[in-house]
């Protein structure tokens, strides 16, 4: 039968096709949109016509967008590096079977679990300004600490930024624990023999041995901090007060769902979107030649 | 030198009291504050945020769920292998596609969607609202199922294609039953991910019996149709008690599942 000639010499396609199909329509067709909609003027959410960019140098002029973004750099300076060094600091305890540690491992998991919502709102029940943290803090006599922490413009980034290290600590700790359980225990048994101590054999070992773990949790986590922060922002502080903690991911919905400005939003979602995948590309650009350089490197070894 | 762990546990279990204690107490004892030792024991909460709509937004948010977890597993098992087992032109550039939707926002794909659904009347429809989910998850699921495919012996397909097996014989008799633990790793992100989800609900489903189950708790401490017919406190956080214990017993079946599917691609 012709058919199942042609089905058999093209079989890949159709085991991909309902996968490609669905992306098709559930990606790329919405993304080319987006891109079309961004050069579009729009009024009363109808399209008027090619806009000549105007999105894009109301976007650019104004100091909005500029802040959004710096939100996002904010908030990804605040939580990497706080939580790689926490994260490291646990799953090397943990590794090493301080006191408790079945119980750390146990409880540390538990806020990865948690839904973004079910964290964000009761941090938002928490953080209220009239809530317990600062009824705590007043009747510990530290009432000048008690803060509007998700209401005041001082303090809601900072707030979003707490949340968002307690809730990933548990996350990069179970990268890194599971990374250091492969590490074969004889590396460490001939450093010992060779004299090295304990610190040594951390910095010239564990580190350098953990280092494409930790490459992996700063993507991740810089992904989601740009891509999907939608669900603390909205319930937290709704990117208030004022601007103050947008991310451009929230900027895009207030624009499109609120302002009702669909041009200036989708310009915005195509700026992320061309910024997303060229951390993307490059990370597995980079972590591509590095796999090809360690492959070079035992075959050489093996010589 | 254990205070940090031990700071950090407090917080945890902390939050952890209030998530949990707080949906059994009375509103006469909440009003006394939400950190305060529980003097009472009701479930009133629980049924009367039942009672009210939260039984139709788990029915929805379980449908959801679970069909979105078997498409996933079927489609994307069949690509996975494709991309694992066969050659063909395209085959990386493909693979890339599909792999970058892992890190695309849902932001940036819902209002051609909606504009889209809209005119084709899907919006408010269970099942158009499926189909995104879908979509959504099956970048990540090929990834899982192709990153363990992988290490699979071509030899073990070469002497099943000798004694005369399909492909599709191959996949559903020899590689399926020998990939629990993926397709378990697969179920368990992804149920966990259409089930948290809040924005696509939010937006797609908004007529109230089709309600997805946190849009419909989050209207409880904001605007929605839950509003005005639950109270914050106690029934506000019986509802998200609801809706994170079953996530919490999946996880705590399959723990190992989970660091599995987040270490599958990186740790050689």
């Amino acid at each position: 039968m012709k058919g199942s000639k042609f089905f058999l010499a093209n079989k890949a396609y159709f085991y991909i096709l309902p996968t490609l199909a669905i992306m098709l329509f559930i990606f790329l067709n919405p993304i080319i949109r987006m891109f079309i909609f961004s050069l579009e003027e729009w009024r009363y959410l109808r399209p008027l016509g090619f806009n000549n960019f105007k999105n894009y140098t109301d976007l650019l002029s104004g100091k909005h967008f500029y802040n959004s973004f710096g939100n996002n750099v904010t908030i990804i300076a605040g939580v990497v590096p706080v939580v790689t060094l926490i994260a490291l600091t646990f799953a090397q305890a943990i590794f090493l079977k301080i006191r408790g540690y079945r119980v750390y491992g146990f409880l540390f998991f538990i806020p990865v679990f948690m839904p973004d919502i079910v964290v964000a709102q009761v941090l938002t029940t928490i953080l209220n300004k009239a809530g317990p943290l600062n009824e705590f803090l007043i009747s510990m006599g530290l009432g000048a600490l008690a803060q509007d922490w998700l209401g005041s413009s001082g303090f809601s980034l900072f707030s979003i930024i707490v949340s968002l290290i307690w809730k990933n600590i548990g996350f990069a700790l179970i990268l890194f624990l599971a990374r250091l359980t492969t590490i074969e225990p004889s590396i460490y048994e001939s450093a010992e023999i060779d004299g090295a101590s304990a610190v040594n054999k951390y910095f010239s070992i564990t580190l350098p041995m953990l280092a494409s773990t930790i490459s992996i949790y700063v993507i991740l986590q810089i992904i989601g901090i740009m891509s999907f922060l939608f669900s603390y922002i909205h319930v937290m502080t709704a990117g208030g007060p004022g601007y103050s903690s947008t991310v451009l991911e929230y900027f895009i919905y207030v624009n499109i769902f609120k302002l009702q400005e669909i041009g200036k939003g989708s310009a915005a979602g195509v700026i992320l979107i061309i910024f997303t995948m060229i951390i993307i590309y490059t990370w597995l650009f980079l972590s591509m030649k590095s796999e090809r350089r360690s492959q070079r490197e035992s075959a050489r070894a093996e010589k | 030198m254990q205070i940090p762990f031990v700071v950090y546990s407090l917080t945890i279990l902390i939050m952890c009291f209030i998530l949990i204690m707080t949906p059994f107490r009375s509103s006469h004892d909440l009003a006394r504050g939400i950190l305060t030792r529980p003097e009472s024991f009701t479930l009133e909460n629980f049924i009367g945020i039942w009672k009210a709509g939260l039984s139709n937004g788990v029915m929805n948010s379980f449908f959801l769920s679970s069909l979105t977890c078997l498409f996933s597993i079927v489609i994307g098992a069949l690509a996975g292998y494709a991309f694992t087992f066969f050659r063909f032109i395209g085959r990386t550039t493909l693979y890339l596609f599909i792999y970058s939707g892992i890190f695309i926002s849902t932001m940036l794909i819902v209002l051609p969607l909606f504009l889209q659904y809209r005119d084709l009347r899907l919006v408010n429809n269970l099942v158009g609202t499926l189909l995104i989910f879908i979509g959504i998850r099956m970048p990540f699921s090929v990834y899982l199922f192709k990153s363990f495919f992988k290490e699979f012996s071509s030899e073990l397909i070469d002497a099943a294609k000798m004694d005369g097996l399909t492909d599709l014989n191959i996949l559903s008799r020899i590689i399926m039953p020998l990939s629990k633990g993926v397709i378990i790793t697969v179920l368990l992100f992804n149920f966990s991910a259409v089930w948290t989800d809040y924005l696509i609900g939010l937006l797609f489903l908004q007529k109230e019996s089709l309600m997805t189950v946190m849009p419909m708790i989050m209207s409880i401490f904001g605007a929605g149709p839950m509003t005005t017919r639950a109270t914050p406190l106690g029934q506000g956080f019986a509802g998200l008690l609801i809706s994170t214990a079953p996530l919490l017993i999946i996880y705590f079946f399959t723990k190992r599942n989970y660091i599995e599917g987040l270490t599958l691609g990186s740790v050689k």
